[in-house]
């Protein structure tokens, strides 16, 4: 409006906002004159709308109208004639040395972890994690930011590196947290929506470094799933900057976003193909999918009838469904060979003019003790090939590498289930 | 041991000089928060934005009103379009609920600004 239509305008947002469009509006070169009003606006009464209209706007103290129309009739100012982009500085590669505790103290206060204790990523820890892949440490693996508009950060292999090292992770799942890092998805997001998000792990790779597809998958009982999960939202944090207040706003904020829900698809006790192989990829390959949305709802019963009733409660525009392998049997038993056929059912039956098929997704995980599915409104956003991190000698595992009790007899050793 | 120093490496991003912009026109609502959709600017084509210059006055010129789609921002638009109406009654206001949501483009919409705006007031965000 203003510098290609050479309209005047005066933009709104509410008082909540203020400084952070006022930030966004120095780095963009938008120092707009904007006004005020108190917040909330949204499910208020039309009387308390009322009193805005008439007060004063609480960031300037000034009434409300009164700046609205003073910023479409004062002249403008040489400041607003000629307004600079700031830029910000590098970051150094290097922080200055300290002791173990003052270190530790100022990457919490810098609010560069997650509030739990990490690994200190010394520079002896880095190069060990970084001999989990062959590709160049300067190598940029992405960009991200946690609020869409603002400006994005570069990182490196390194840099992943260094967020896997903090997680508590081993230079084995570094193919995986790399690939979660290439497809650029922070798990937190700037909306007062309180996102979560979800990463599913399909191929050889998932057996390899001993991921929980089976049993309490998405629980805290498997140390890949736990860490792989948790270097994203410490990558998230650091990638997207994501400072509370400043540019993340979630009103309530977001359990999963600790370690996110990682696991593995139940490829082996599953009735259909795997989940990466719907979505372009061969069998023995190994991708990761991220996902993310708003809710979850984990006691899910019944076959498609159930499915389609948590559509019709739920009214997302989109749906990833977490189906126990039991589940997924019996609704192979129905008929339903295969997911997309039951995605265009949901999708005439639901009679949303939103939803399309390709908006419904099926992941099978679980440990069979109870058939039994799990509803979200996760947009799958992006499938991504681990093999392309993995070094030419393949996953480097530890000597020894570590691994919790499977708390259920396996059937072939490797995914925790009967 | 306890007091000794320790180098670690600065685990943020570096800034590259990346902004995210609005989406297509017509793109699905969720496709802002998608990278592979959502396009993107370098720093050197992001040049501070020129300011329009402003109206002597709003005596007999028509302002739109443009709701974006948050939460109450009709009604609050209903609440401005009535003080105009009691305070400058000379202003024309034209209060418009923008299509979609509230990160939908709407061209149409811009190019009616263009054409018949005099000036806009816009919102309300968060």
């Amino acid at each position: 409006m203003e510098g290609d239509y050479g309209v005047p305008t005066a933009p709104i947002v509410t008082s909540r906002f203020a400084d952070y469009v006022l930030k966004d509006g120095r780095y963009h070169g938008m120092n707009l004159r904007w006004t005020f009003p108190p917040y909330p606006v949204g499910w208020v009464p039309r009387k308390t709308l009322h009193g805005y209209v008439e007060g004063n706007d609480p960031i300037t103290g000034i009434p409300l109208m009164q700046e609205i129309v003073d910023a479409l009739t004062q002249p403008l100012t040489e400041s607003e004639k000629n307004p600079e982009i700031p830029e910000r500085p590098e970051r150094p590669r290097l922080l200055e040395p300290d002791t173990e505790a003052n270190l530790h103290r100022l990457f919490l206060e810098s609010a560069w972890t997650d509030g739990l204790p990490i690994v200190l990523p010394t520079e002896e820890r880095v190069a060990e994690m970084l001999t989990g892949t062959d590709h160049d440490p300067q190598e940029v693996v992405g960009m991200m930011s946690v609020a869409p508009y603002e400006e994005k950060n570069e990182y490196t292999v390194e840099k992943v590196a260094v967020n896997a090292v903090m997680a508590g992770a081993r230079p084995e799942h570094l193919p995986v947290i790399l690939a979660v890092a290439s497809a650029r998805h922070p798990s937190i997001l700037s909306s007062t929506g309180s996102y979560g998000s979800m990463v599913v792990v399909n191929g050889p790779v998932r057996n390899i470094i001993g991921m929980n597809c089976g049993g309490g998958a998405m629980g805290p009982f498997n140390y890949a799933n736990s860490v792989i999960g948790r270097a994203w939202t410490l990558m998230s944090i650091n990638f997207g900057d994501a400072c509370l207040g400043d540019n993340f706003w979630a009103t309530i904020g977001n359990g999963n976003s600790f370690a996110n829900q990682c696991c593995g698809e139940n490829e082996e006790r599953s009735v259909w193909e795997p989940f990466h192989v719907r979505n372009g990829f061969k069998p023995g390959e190994s991708t990761v999918s991220v996902f993310r949305g708003w809710n979850v709802m984990t006691l899910g019963i019944g076959a498609a009838d159930g499915l389609l009733e948590r559509i019709k409660s739920f009214h997302g525009m989109a749906y990833t469904f977490v189906l126990d392998p039991l589940v997924a049997k019996s609704l192979k038993n129905d008929g339903y060979d295969n997911p997309r056929k039951l995605s265009e059912w949901l999708v005439k039956q639901a009679d949303s003019p939103f939803l399309r098929p390709e908006d419904i997704n099926f992941l099978v995980v679980g440990g069979e003790t109870n058939p039994i599915f799990q509803t979200t409104d996760y947009v799958h956003y992006k499938t991504a090939s681990v093999d392309k991190w993995i070094p030419e000698g393949g996953i480097r595992l530890d000597e020894k590498p570590l691994r919790m009790p499977v708390g259920l007899p396996c059937a072939d050793g490797t995914c925790g289930i009967h | 041991m306890k007091d000794s120093k320790l180098t670690v490496l600065d685990p943020r991003g570096q800034p590259s000089g990346i902004f995210g912009r609005r989406g297509e026109p017509g793109s699905h609502m969720m496709a802002i928060f998608n990278p592979a959709t959502q396009p993107t600017m370098t720093v050197d084509e992001l040049i501070p934005l020129r300011m329009a210059p402003r109206l002597d006055s709003l005596d007999n010129k028509r302002v739109y009103l443009v709701d974006t789609g948050f939460a109450g921002s009709h009604d609050f638009f209903e609440e401005v379009q009535d003080w105009f109406g009691r305070n400058m009654p000379s202003v024309k206001t034209v209060l418009h609920t923008k299509k979609g949501n509230m990160f939908a483009d709407e061209p149409e919409l811009w190019a009616e600004l263009k054409e018949k705006a005099d000036g806009v007031v816009f919102g309300v965000g968060g």
